[in-house]
C-alpha cells in the first residue's frame, strides 16, 4: 500500500511545523503550540509522537545531535519549502475570500 | 500495621474496547483499587486509598508481542511530561493514569491518526483471532457433515484430519506459555 503524500496540512501539523523553525523537544512542541494559539490548538503527546516519526521519515524534520537525553527536532529544507507553500496557499485563501467578504456583513453581523 | 492487599480480577476485554477500559479502570480507583498490571485474560489490582483518577489507554504502534518496549521510553517520557503518569503496558496497548483535578491534554487528539493507528495494530490482530475461528469451525464442518460413521476414520479426510487437527494445537501452545508468562 503506497503511503499519500501530504497534501495539505492539519492545524495541528502546521503549528507543529511552524514550531519547528527552532529546534526543539517533543514537549516543548507542544507548550509551544499552545502558547502560539492561546490553548485553541492542542497536540496529545501520542498524536504528536506519530507525527514526528511520520514526518522524520518523510525528511520533513530530522533530529539534532542529541547529547541530552531528550531528542530535540528541527525542520529540513524540504520542510520548510512545505511549510513555505502551505503558507502561501493559506494566504491565497485569505485573499480570495477578501474579495468577495470584505465589506459586506460588517453593518448587519454582529 | 497497613497490610499491602492485591487483587487479581479476570480482564475479558477485547483489545478494541480499549477505550471501555478507561470507564472500568476508573469506577476500581474510585473503589480503591489501582491497577498494578495487565496480563492476557487477567489483571492485578493493588488495595489503596480511593482516589479520583483519570485513565487513559493508548495504543503505542511500535509495540506489540514482537517487539513490546522498542522505543516505547521516548513515546513514554513524552507521555509523563505531558501529564500522564505510566502504569503499565500490554501488547499494544498502553495505561495511563492521571488525578482528574490535572485535567492533562489527552494523548490522542487527532481522530484520523487514532483511526490509522488502531487499523495499523489492533484490527489484524482480532481479525487473525476471528479468521482462526472459522478455519476451525470449517475444518470441523468438514469433518462431521453428513451422517458419521466410523468409516470416515479411514478416509483420506479422516486420516489428514486426524493428523492435522493436532497441528492446531501447536500455535495453541505458544498462546498459552505467552498468556502464562505474563499472568500478574
Amino acid at each position: 500500500m503506497a503511503r499519500e503524500q501530504l497534501k495539505n496540512l492539519t492545524e495541528p501539523m502546521y503549528y507543529l511545523l511552524l514550531a519547528l523553525t527552532t529546534p526543539q523537544h517533543g514537549y516543548g512542541i507542544m507548550q509551544e503550540v499552545d502558547r502560539k494559539t492561546m490553548g485553541r490548538v492542542k497536540i496529545g503527546a501520542g498524536t504528536l509522537y506519530s507525527l514526528l516519526s511520520r514526518f522524520e521519515k518523510e525528511d520533513i524534520i530530522h533530529q539534532l545531535s542529541d547529547d541530552s537525553r531528550k531528542k530535540t527536532y528541527q525542520l529540513t529544507a524540504k520542510g520548510f519549502v512545505i511549510l513555505r507553500e502551505e503558507f502561501e496557499r493559506l494566504n491565497q485563501l485569505v485573499r480570495d475570500g477578501k474579495k468577495h467578504l470584505e465589506g459586506i456583513g460588517d453593518s448587519d453581523e454582529i | 500495621m497497613i497490610v499491602m492487599k492485591s487483587r487479581i480480577v479476570f480482564w475479558g476485554f477485547f483489545s478494541l474496547d480499549y477505550k471501555a477500559m478507561e470507564t472500568y479502570l476508573e469506577q476500581m480507583s474510585a473503589e480503591g483499587w489501582q491497577l498494578e498490571r495487565v496480563g492476557k485474560h487477567t489483571a492485578k489490582f493493588k488495595a489503596t486509598e480511593p482516589q479520583d483518577l483519570k485513565y487513559y489507554v493508548d495504543v503505542f504502534k511500535d509495540g506489540g508481542p514482537l517487539n513490546p518496549e522498542r522505543d516505547a521510553e521516548d513515546y513514554r517520557s513524552l507521555c509523563e511530561e505531558s501529564g500522564w503518569n505510566f502504569v503499565t503496558s500490554h501488547d499494544y496497548l498502553q495505561f495511563f493514569s492521571a488525578p482528574r483535578n490535572t485535567d492533562p491534554t489527552p494523548l490522542q487528539t487527532d481522530e484520523t491518526i487514532e483511526q490509522k493507528i488502531i487499523e495499523a495494530t489492533l484490527w489484524p490482530r482480532e481479525l487473525g483471532g476471528i479468521l482462526m475461528f472459522f478455519v476451525i469451525l470449517f475444518m470441523t464442518r468438514s469433518q462431521f457433515s453428513g451422517t458419521y460413521t466410523y468409516d470416515n476414520l479411514l478416509t483420506s479426510i479422516g486420516v489428514v484430519g486426524t493428523y492435522v487437527y493436532p497441528l492446531l494445537a501447536v500455535p495453541m501452545f505458544f498462546i498459552g506459555v505467552y498468556t502464562l508468562a505474563w499472568l500478574p
